[in-house]
């Protein structure tokens, strides 16, 4: 195993709602390194969504310690925590959530624009990984032209072609069906096998469960089950 | 630019909503444009009408002549004056004033009569010009006389009539004459409307019984030259008399001349406000449709300031292409309007503002303030009705925002 990329130390999240307070944390503890395949399943409402939007800093927690490669997030101001997001980690959404704006190609591209990558080297990069997801013929097409599965395919491309230290899935098959499902997990499995990419990635499908190398079972808050999986 | 393209895509995204909020503010850019220029062609005819067609910019009485006016309060030797204030660079005419009756036929009407040269007075105001018919005094024709509007239209007087005058004379006896009406002047202001008569110096003189002395001098400065700076000079010529500017002895008009923009300002104020209400709800619509959007970005590693610039950026497309679109048609209007105005003519038949009488047709005066102030008002609008929308999407929170549909 490589280095320690997420360390969740007692971490808290209570969300409040008018006035409610609904615990979606209590106690959350996880540690995930360099090279890992590890899905978070758990029954809906569990925190799964939760953990990946803090682990990402998207959310903040109400207590406890959440790092990445080291760094405390607490300590990061949002600029630092947006440049981070941008440098280091991968973002595949449910709903894929590309922008409807930009064709497959600039989706793919955007996060290297952001990083201010030359246009050259933007462009090998890009064109790389459309072939790698099987959609450079499809490149110039808006979000709104292509399939469910094919905007998934795209979103993966977006969140591993900057080549982020951790790229964090919620739920990324839970809108495609089963046979897409599968593919979409080949490709997420290639990305890690191939360019060594850390996935975290959330589900509540058995079939998906059984296709990560270690699998967190996320119960009211906390893990309950750590089970490294031979395939 | 990356940020540029996405702008650009967001507007043609709703291309109806977009077409809209562009050319609202490209109407509220040439209306201002036009509305600015008019009433600074206004302000500019009012005062060019205030001073040149009659008042002049300067005018020099005896001391007291113009609180109570009277035939023995005289300026002495007002010819060397006038050549004085002419070899100083000025434009000068004197005049000599008196009242009296004129009559024709049954008719009859009190009158001023006004000596005036009728050469100086070509030289220094516009009145010879300003006639509805006939033609201006002239040194050589002593019996000619020229009178206001509203006095030829009291004594039913046409050109060519003969007028009878009455008066007393500078030395206590009945001044008595026949006169022939020249000319008939258009519209100048309320007196002498309805009562000036004018003649030639030498036949006031007659008349009379006055040979020497006038009562006002009028001053044109030549346009080169401001009055503040002209004023010290005048002053020292005519040292010992009473030296008044335009302003002083007609203060409501030039008060209004002053505060013609205040015209203005409730038309921008209404404008603008409609321009920011439809700005600011466009943008603020095209915010909350992308909050889901924006949220991505966000998540993506897109920092809270880049979001802010891509909401103005957007706006600021839309607002460069309203102001190409407002200044194509507001500018050649307003050049267009200078050329041929607009003409009142068909609303009244003359004019009058705080007894001046105003051109009935109304001609715009085309500046560079005139244009870049809606301009640069609107900007300003634009900036201010977009704060808030992008400040909202740039301090959205990525959670929130994705999971918002
Ligand atoms: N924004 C929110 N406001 C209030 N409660 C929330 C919010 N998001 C999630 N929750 C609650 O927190 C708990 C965990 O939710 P979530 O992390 O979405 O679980 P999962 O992704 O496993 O379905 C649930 O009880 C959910 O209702
Ligand atoms: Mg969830």
């Amino acid at each position: 195993m490589g280095s320690l990329i997420v360390r969740m130390k007692d971490v808290i999240k209570t969300y409040q709602l008018d006035g409610v307070s609904i615990p979606a944390l209590r106690g959350l503890n996880l540690e995930v390194s360099a090279g890992e395949f590890t899905a978070i399943s758990g029954p809906s409402g569990s925190g799964k969504t939760t953990a990946l939007n803090i682990i990402g800093a998207l959310d903040t927690p109400t207590s406890g310690i959440v790092e990445v490669e080291g760094k405390d997030l607490s300590s990061l101001s949002k600029t630092e925590l947006a440049k981070m997001r941008m440098n280091r980690i991968g973002f595949i959404f449910q709903a894929y959530n590309l922008i409807p704006v930009l064709t497959a190609y600039e989706n793919a591209e955007f996060v290297l624009v952001l990083r201010g990558m030359p246009l050259m080297q933007r462009r090998e990069k890009v064109q790389a990984i459309l072939e790698e997801v099987g959609m450079a013929d499809m490149m110039d097409r808006r979000p709104d032209q292509l399939s469910g599965g094919q905007q998934q395919r795209i979103a993966i491309a977006r969140a591993v072609v900057a080549e982020p230290a951790l790229v964090l899935a919620d739920e990324p098959t839970a809108n495609v069906d089963s046979k897409t499902a599968d593919s979409l997990l080949d490709l997420m499995e290639h990305m890690n096998k191939t360019h060594g990419v850390t996935f975290v990635f959330s589900t509540h499908d058995p079939r998906v469960m059984n296709r990560s190398d270690r699998l967190l079972v996320l119960r009211d808050g906390v893990i309950t089950e750590d089970i490294l999986q031979k395939k | 630019m990356k940020i540029w393209r996405m702008a650009f895509r967001n507007i043609l995204r709703m291309k109806r909503r977009s077409l809209i909020t562009t050319l609202a503010m490209a109407f509220a850019l040439g209306i201002m444009i036009v509305y600015s220029c008019l009433m600074d062609g206004l302000v500019h005819d009012m005062e060019k009408n205030a001073t040149m067609l009659e008042m002049g910019h300067v005018q020099i009485h005896a001391p007291g002549y113009l609180e109570s006016p009277s035939i023995y309060k005289r300026i002495e030797d007002p010819e060397s004056l006038v050549a004085s204030l002419q070899n100083a660079g000025f434009h000068a005419s004197y005049r000599l004033f008196a009242s009296g009756l004129a009559a024709r036929g049954n008719a009859s009407a009190g009158v001023q009569f006004r000596g005036v040269d009728p050469t100086l007075e070509s030289d220094t105001t516009r009145l010879p010009h300003h006639l509805l018919e006939g033609k201006w005094l002239d040194e050589k024709e002593p019996k000619n006389v020229v009178l206001g509007k509203r006095l030829a239209q009291t004594l039913s007087a046409k050109v060519s009539d003969e007028i009878v005058v009455v008066s007393q004379a500078s030395d206590g006896s009945i001044a008595n004459e026949l006169y022939i009406v020249a000319g008939i002047l258009k519209s100048v202001g309320e007196i002498v409307d309805r009562s000036g008569l004018f003649m030639t110096v030498s036949a006031f003189r007659e008349l009379m019984v006055m040979p020497e002395g006038s009562h006002e001098i009028v001053i044109a400065v030549p346009p080169e030259q401001e009055l503040q700076d002209a004023l010290p000079a005048i002053k020292k010529i005519a040292q010992g008399l009473d030296v008044k500017t335009w302003e002083q002895l007609n203060p409501a008009l030039a008060e209004m001349i002053n505060s013609a923009d205040a015209f203005l300002i409730p038309l921008i104020v209404i404008t603008y406000m409609a321009i920011a209400i439809v700005i600011l709800n466009a943008m603020l619509m095209a915010v909350f449709e992308r909050i889901h959007e924006y949220g991505v970005m966000k998540a993506l590693g897109v920092g809270p300031f880049s979001v802010f610039r891509l909401v103005l950026i957007e706006a600021f497309i839309m607002t460069h292409g309203a102001a190409i679109l407002g200044l194509a048609t507001g500018v050649p209007l307003a050049f267009y309007l200078e050329t041929h105005g607009i003409d009142l003519g068909i609303f009244a038949q003359g004019a009058t503002i705080s007894g001046v009488a105003i051109d009935l047709v109304w001609r715009s005066l085309v500046s560079v303030s005139s244009i870049l102030m809606p301009l640069i008002f609107l900007y300003i609008l634009v900036l201010l009705g977009t704060m808030y929308p992008a400040i909202k999407a740039a301090r959205l929170k990525p959670v929130d925002a994705i999971h918002h549909h």
